[in-house]
């Protein structure tokens, strides 16, 4: 029986396989490369997937949610 | 075939846009007021040294042909137009102020190591305040340590250079901090020598720079 | 902009420190920033799927947890401001400050009952960064 997961769901993306292999041989200034590339950088693709068993179920659109937070945090101000 | 992201910009460069990292044309498509530079590729390459560098020298030939760039996180594909701008459109305000700040300017990277000293123990709290003030008290100076206060001596020396700055505290020893810089173009040489200048002072803190960079770090929204 | 040589180019600007060798303190210092950005790029794929059917409860307890969590953080930093800028009372501040630490209090405690710590209750919210 699978886990319940909670995962960005982006069409194509790097591993986490990777990446990591990336980073456990990268000299010092791809490290800085690597921070940069993968770490930072404008997130397009924000959406959330709840799946169990391997099997998507819920799509959370995070551009929608952080429109709706951006708004509920400005109405509850001082 | 997908559009590959590598960065969105206020205008489009000046002169040849040049090639992608798999020498794929460059496309400049347009939502409301942004341009999104993008590559048409079958998927998103895999993270490999060749392609991450070939990313940057992308993104780094787009910067220096504008005054204003938000780099895109490597491995970033819409399918089409229509999911760029579904993606792009909620956000448009954030974006532009985001390609305001970071016009005409570029990244440092700093990293700080050494033994973490963080919170401020000042004992600057009325002793006649109950737990959850003092206890909020706590939050107040544990969020004012992101800062790195252990930086000191070398922020006078930085703070005519930097017109922002991003900080990200590590619990990863001897690494205590990364911080993020972002100053004018051209200034990286007068940062390195302040840095250069101050270092004895700052021991036995270690700090390494490198840059310039494109504005990666000054690209992603946070929460607060 | 300058442009880099083809090695990556960083140069970086440090003293060595007396009584200890540069080289040996820059290799515990790399390897400090690759575990940091290990631990980091994990976040870019889903998690690790699990056939243990007792992972269950951990799971849901973990995603439960994260998004209190992040309730508790929004709500932490909105509390500090209001402190900051005097627009809480004292007594607000002290039920406030209160209510904050029992919150955290209970995250952990129930995370640990799940083997979770602090630090696993991370989420990489994509365009709303992430939590820790």
């Amino acid at each position: 029986m699978a886990a319940v997961q909670l995962r960005r769901r982006r069409d194509v993306s790097p591993t986490a396989a990777e990446a990591r292999a990336m980073v456990e041989t990268a000299d010092a200034s791809l490290l800085d490369v690597v921070d940069n590339l993968l770490n930072k950088g404008v997130v397009l693709s924000g959406d959330v997937v709840l799946g169990l068993a391997g099997v998507d179920l819920i799509y959370v659109r995070l551009s929608v949610l952080l429109c709706a937070a951006d708004r509920i945090v400005e109405e509850r101000g001082e | 075939m997908s559009r590959y992201v590598y960065a969105l910009l206020a205008e489009r460069p000046r002169g040849e846009a040049g090639e992608g990292l798999q020498s794929e044309p460059l496309a400049f498509l347009r939502v409301e007021g942004l341009l999104a530079a993008v590559g048409e590729l079958p998927a998103a390459p895999p993270v490999t040294r060749a392609t991450l560098l070939a990313h940057d020298a992308v993104v780094r030939r787009l910067a220096s042909s504008v005054d204003a760039i938000l780099p895109v996180q490597f491995g970033t594909v819409v399918d089409d137009e229509a999911a760029l701008a579904e993606a792009i459109t909620p956000r448009m305000a954030r974006l532009h102020a985001a390609l305001a700040r970071v016009a005409g300017r570029e990244q440092m990277t700093l990293r700080v190591f050494g033994e973490a000293t963080g919170t401020d123990h000042a004992p600057s709290i009325d002793p006649a305040l109950g737990p959850g003030a003092r206890y909020l008290d706590a939050r107040r100076r544990m969020h004012g340590a992101a800062a790195v206060p252990e930086l000191g001596p070398l922020r006078q020396a930085l703070a005519p250079m930097v017109r922002a700055e991003h900080v990200e505290r590590h619990a990863r020893p001897p690494l205590v901090a990364s911080v993020y810089h972002l100053i004018d173009r051209g200034r990286a040489d007068a940062y390195r020598t302040a840095i250069a200048e101050t270092a004895v002072a700052l021991a036995p803190m270690r700090v390494t720079a490198s840059g310039p960079w494109p504005p990666y770090a000054f690209a992603r929204e946070s929460l607060s | 902009m300058t442009t880099r040589d083809d090695a990556g180019g960083t140069r970086p600007a440090r003293t060595p420190r007396p009584g200890v060798t540069a080289a040996r303190a820059d290799v515990a210092e790399i390897e400090s920033l690759r575990a940091e950005l290990e631990r980091r790029v994990q976040d870019l794929a889903p998690p690790r799927w699990t056939a243990d059917p007792e992972d269950v409860q951990r799971s849901v307890a973990k995603l439960v947890l994260t998004l209190v969590e992040f309730l508790r953080q929004l709500m932490e930093r909105q509390a500090i401001r209001r402190m900051e800028a005097q627009t809480l009372t004292p007594e607000e501040t002290e039920r406030v400050g209160l209510a904050l630490m029992r919150l955290e209090d209970t995250i952990r405690d129930i995370g640990a009952r799940f083997g979770l710590a602090p630090e696993d209750l991370n989420l990489d919210l994509g365009p709303l960064g992430r939590l820790r």
